[in-house]
């Protein structure tokens, strides 16, 4: 199974070259059964890597782009009257797909942004009384602008905390960058992607994943760093039971890619920063700029032992 | 904290209890309205408490306060202004305080006043039962802080006093740290000491008869420490002081000798006194006289400032002891003292009464010097006059009539120390020959427990000095000469069994020193009681300077900052050491503890594991940095990880077992080869014993 998702892997590193930490953190994300949010500056490959998740998997896939006259019909679906048979027909929106890309979430009112977070929590949408379910596996990876940008509407914590990881991609290297340079690029590159699995193959990783051993050494290293979050003068929050619920599911999912049946602190250190950045918040700290600092002073100050 | 926050009604109770506490022991000292004051006050605040009442206006306020300050003005000018008005408006704060506690802010000031009436507490008593009542006390106000602090589900009456005994136990040790190491400076001010009335001990006055009513007394006068052995019974006799104006009745002082003189201008005129031999050395801890005089052996020395001998060797002091008082000396039990008498000295001790009545006396006297061949001669047909005939050493004298010499000598022979004294002085001076009477006490008891001698009331006792040409002042005792075992055995071998030994006592545990256990309790319970207030109340300057010199020798001072700095951080240290282990010890398996040993070894290599680092990324750094040594750390940190992490609690105990055993296997291989390959040092095989 390891070969299978490192072939994976590699087949999405041929669309988005050089960023296979970030690649390897989405499908972490992505078999944990969680939600992703990817926070960057346009241009940076945001929706290539949703889309090669989608495709690699063989996932139903659609794209929402958020603006600020979405409402929540845009997404969720509306009921409309057909003359023919004289009845409101339901019709599904967007969101009615294994793998949604909502770009740019923070660019929409909070109305429509809660009509989405609260399908991404229950896994089933309610429109005009009745409860639709939405199809499985369903992920949704959210992008976002950094905040400082004109139009935003800033995702409130409450909401942030339901994205199991919120990562970032960053410039290329030089020397991918040189590559893709080099390369005859367009969009339809991301159509090259192979579907190297099958949903069937995601729903068994997740429960494989769900075996992981957590030994009481390593719980005790989690709840330590837990422990500093919450006692901490310097953060102004600390994490709550679903983030720390949410580290070691992540712990344990990676610890599966790399091919343990058990997770080593390793493995916490490894997706600890994606999963509380946007978690974290310092005291001193009106903007919510500050989580990737906390996190990463988490992982120098609290020791494994 | 939440300042106009409630009273927790729990906080309320301890409050009122700690206030009653602190408030019984001023009750027999203060006033009995203000006792009744308080008591009301308490039960009006604990009615309120029960919803009974209602807090009180204004008016009554202003009324209760108008009352009281006029008494406590009338009270002031009875007793003077002193510590007990001080102490009364302090009480009546408190107790007013309790009728307007309706916030938490009212409450913390209580309980603050509560801690300074501990305080004030020590002015007045300084005994073992006091200090351990004020720890009681402390315990139950900081129990009345917990409750009031704390959340209400766990405030309990027992959550609450087995922290607040915890707290008070976690103090003890500092506390004792500090009070022998914080530097004692002499206080800037004296407190004016509320003087008892009552005067214990010898007066400066001796009427043959008046020395008995001491004798029913078993309180305690002073106790003494001996450097080394102390002197045989007979030797202790503890000069208070000289008696050499005799009116026919009763002796007194004659005018003031009070010509002071110190240490150093005696030494510079040896012909005062010159002491032969080696001195005894011991240490007094005297009882509150309300006298100016202490108590010590023949010919003392003695360096404290506030103390000044007379020209007849007596110790003075400037001001009335009114608290226990320690005082070291040294003395001389063979002696030589004044060769040489002033005019005033030897008019003083030959002065006779001015209406001498006892022309018996006189004429014997007389009759005695002239067929004698000398003064010494005289001294001893004196003495064995006393010896030889019908005389009585009795508690119970019959009354003197108004020639007291004559009548004692021929006619009722019975007398306590004070009419032998007095007569045999009275025949010195009649004979020409300069004596004088000398008041203090005779003997005392030894108390093996703490190697000291307890003397008492009862021990008071009078004797003679007679000087002679070319030898000065020697000491007589006639007494000595009527009941010798008064001297070699004490006065209780004489008189336990007359009427009236030790009657004002009352149920004093000295009556039943007949049974043996009873005997040694008391010993025993003395004994304590000495060593409190030999260590503990009269620690001060000199001995916390003593003692420092006893453990660093010349930089006393610099030590004893060095002791108060090191002392302190220990014990934080010792705190901070449980408080920050009670969070990490859970962690240190011994996997990781053998582990941590190998990072130890590498740390000196120059590869320290890093804060934070797992056992993985380490292992790979290792690898990286020293690749001979990659293949024993990878397998190290593959039966580590095997360990620690992938057994989830929930293999059985052997399976674990075994895989520890691999580890310390493969642990010790790698750091004996480390050991073989490294040219370091540090690493002994009995260090690789630790893996073991």
């Amino acid at each position: 199974m390891q070969q299978r998702i490192q072939a994976a892997v590699n087949e999405i590193g041929t669309v988005l070259l050089g960023k296979e930490r970030q690649i390897r953190l989405a499908m972490c994300c992505l078999i944990s059964g969680g939600h992703l949010l990817i926070e960057d500056l346009p241009g940076m490959g945001k929706t290539t890597l949703a889309h090669a998740l989608a495709r690699v998997f063989g996932l139903d896939f659609n794209r929402i782009q958020f603006t600020s006259d979405l409402l929540p019909a845009d997404i969720l679906g509306v009921s409309i009257f057909e003359q023919q048979s004289g009845r409101f027909t339901f019709h599904p929106g967007p969101i009615f797909r294994q793998l949604i890309l909502a770009d740019e979430i923070n660019r929409t009112t909070p109305k429509t942004q809660s009509a989405l977070l609260e399908a991404m929590e229950e896994g089933q949408v309610s429109v005009e009384g009745e409860t639709r379910p939405l199809p499985s596996p369903f992920f949704v990876i959210a992008t976002q602008n950094p905040g400082s940008l004109a139009g935003t509407f800033p995702l409130p914590e409450s909401q942030l905390d339901r994205f199991l990881m919120r990562i970032g991609i960053g410039y290329p290297d030089p020397r991918a960058e040189r590559k893709l340079l080099e390369s005859d690029h367009d969009r339809s590159r991301g159509a090259k992607v192979q579907q190297l699995m099958t949903v069937a193959d995601l729903i068994e990783m997740r429960s494989l994943a769900a075996t992981i051993t957590l030994s009481p050494l390593l719980l005790d290293y989690v709840q330590r760093l837990i422990a500093r979050t919450r006692d901490s003068d310097e953060v102004h929050f600390g994490l709550s039971p679903r983030g720390s619920i949410a580290v070691v599911r992540a712990a344990k999912t990676w610890a599966f890619m790399e091919g343990r049946q058990h997770a080593v602190p390793e493995d916490v250190q490894a997706v600890l920063p994606a999963v509380v950045e946007h978690r974290l918040r310092a005291a001193t700290d009106a903007e919510g700029r500050t989580g990737t600092a906390l996190a990463q002073r988490l992982l120098s100050e609290v020791d494994v032992f | 904290m939440d300042i106009a926050y409630q009273i927790p009604r729990l906080a309320l109770l301890w409050v009122l209890s700690s206030v009653l506490l602190v408030v019984l022991p001023h009750v027999l000292r203060l006033p009995a309205w203000i006792t009744v004051l308080a008591l009301a006050c308490i039960i009006w605040r604990l009615l309120i408490f029960v919803g009974r009442a209602n807090y009180p206006g204004k008016l009554v306020k202003a009324v209760l306060v108008m009352v009281v300050l006029p008494l406590t003005v009338v009270q002031t000018r009875a007793q003077g202004v002193g510590v007990d008005a001080a102490v009364t408006l302090l009480l009546l704060g408190v107790v007013f305080k309790l009728l307007e506690m309706q916030y938490k802010r009212d409450i913390v000031i209580v309980i603050a006043l509560c801690y300074v009436l501990i305080m004030v507490g020590f002015i007045y008593s300084q005994t073992i039962p006091a200090s351990l009542y004020s720890l009681m006390s402390a315990t139950v106000i900081t129990g009345a802080l917990i409750s009031l602090n704390r959340d209400n589900a766990r405030n309990t009456f027992a959550n609450n006093s087995r922290l607040a005994a915890r707290i008070v136990l976690q103090a003890i040790p500092l506390t004792i740290v500090l009070f022998v190491l914080v530097p004692r400076v002499s206080p800037l001010w004296t407190m004016p000491l509320p003087v008892s009335q009552t005067r214990t001990g010898i007066t400066d006055e001796m009427t043959p008869g008046d020395i008995s009513s001491l004798g029913r007394s078993a309180e305690l006068a002073f106790r003494v420490s001996f450097d080394g052995a102390a002197p045989a019974h007979q030797q202790l006799y503890w000069r208070g002081l000289v008696l050499d104006f005799f009116d026919g009745r009763t002796w007194r002082r004659a005018g003031s000798s009070f010509l002071s003189f110190n240490m150093v201008s005696r030494s510079a005129s040896p012909s005062r006194g010159i002491g032969q031999g080696t001195p005894v050395a011991y240490d007094v801890i005297l009882e509150p006289t309300q006298q100016t005089w202490l108590y010590a052996l023949q010919l003392a020395e003695l360096n404290a400032q506030d103390i000044a001998q007379d020209r007849n060797y007596t110790l003075q002091t400037s001001k009335p002891i009114s608290q226990r008082m320690r005082y070291q000396v040294r003395s001389y039990l063979e002696n030589q003292t004044d060769l040489e008498l002033t005019g005033t000295q030897l008019a003083r001790s030959l002065q006779m009464p001015e209406d001498d009545n006892n022309p018996l006396s006189l004429a014997m006297a007389q009759e005695w010097r002239a067929t004698s061949s000398g003064d010494r001669e005289y001294v001893q047909q004196v003495m064995s006059h006393f010896r030889e005939e019908q005389f009585y050493y009795t508690l119970n004298p019959p009354l003197l009539s108004e020639a007291s010499i004559d009548d004692f000598l021929f006619n009722t022979r019975e007398g306590f120390c004070g009419h032998y004294a007095g007569t045999f002085v009275y025949l010195m001076r009649a004979a020409g020959i300069p004596a004088r009477v000398v008041v203090g006490y005779q003997g005392g008891e030894y108390n093996r427990f703490e190697d000291y001698t307890m003397v008492y009331q009862y021990n008071a006792h009078a004797w003679a000095e007679v000087w002679f040409e070319g030898e000065g002042w020697v000491q007589f005792d006639p007494t000595g000469a009527v009941a010798p075992e008064r001297i070699s055995l004490g006065v209780e071998a004489v008189f336990a069994d007359q009427p009236g030994f030790m009657e004002d006592s009352g149920f004093s545990m000295m009556r039943f020193r007949d049974y043996q256990w009873l005997n040694t309790l008391r010993l025993r319970l003395d004994a304590l009681d000495y060593a409190w207030n030999r260590w503990v109340v009269s620690y001060d300057e000199d001995l916390q300077l003593d003692l420092m010199d006893e453990l660093f020798g010349e930089n006393a001072r610099s030590g004893l900052m060095i002791a108060l700095g090191i002392g302190t951080s220990l014990f934080f240290g010792i705190v901070a050491f449980f408080m920050l282990r009670g969070g990490r010890g859970a962690a240190r398996d011994p996997a990781t503890r053998l582990y941590l040993t190998l990072a130890a070894d590498l740390a000196e290599l120059g590869i320290p594991r890093r804060v934070g680092e797992g056992a993985g990324d380490y292992c790979r750094r290792v690898a990286m940095e020293r690749p001979d040594l990659a293949s024993d750390m990878e397998q190290v940190t593959r039966v580590y990880e095997q360990l620690s992490y992938a057994s989830g609690g929930r293999q059985d105990d052997t399976e674990l077992q075994s895989l520890l055993e691999e580890f310390r296997k493969v642990l010790r291989g790698m750091r004996l080869r480390l050991l073989s390959r490294s040219k370091r040092v540090g690493l002994t095989l009995s260090e690789l014993g630790r893996s073991r």
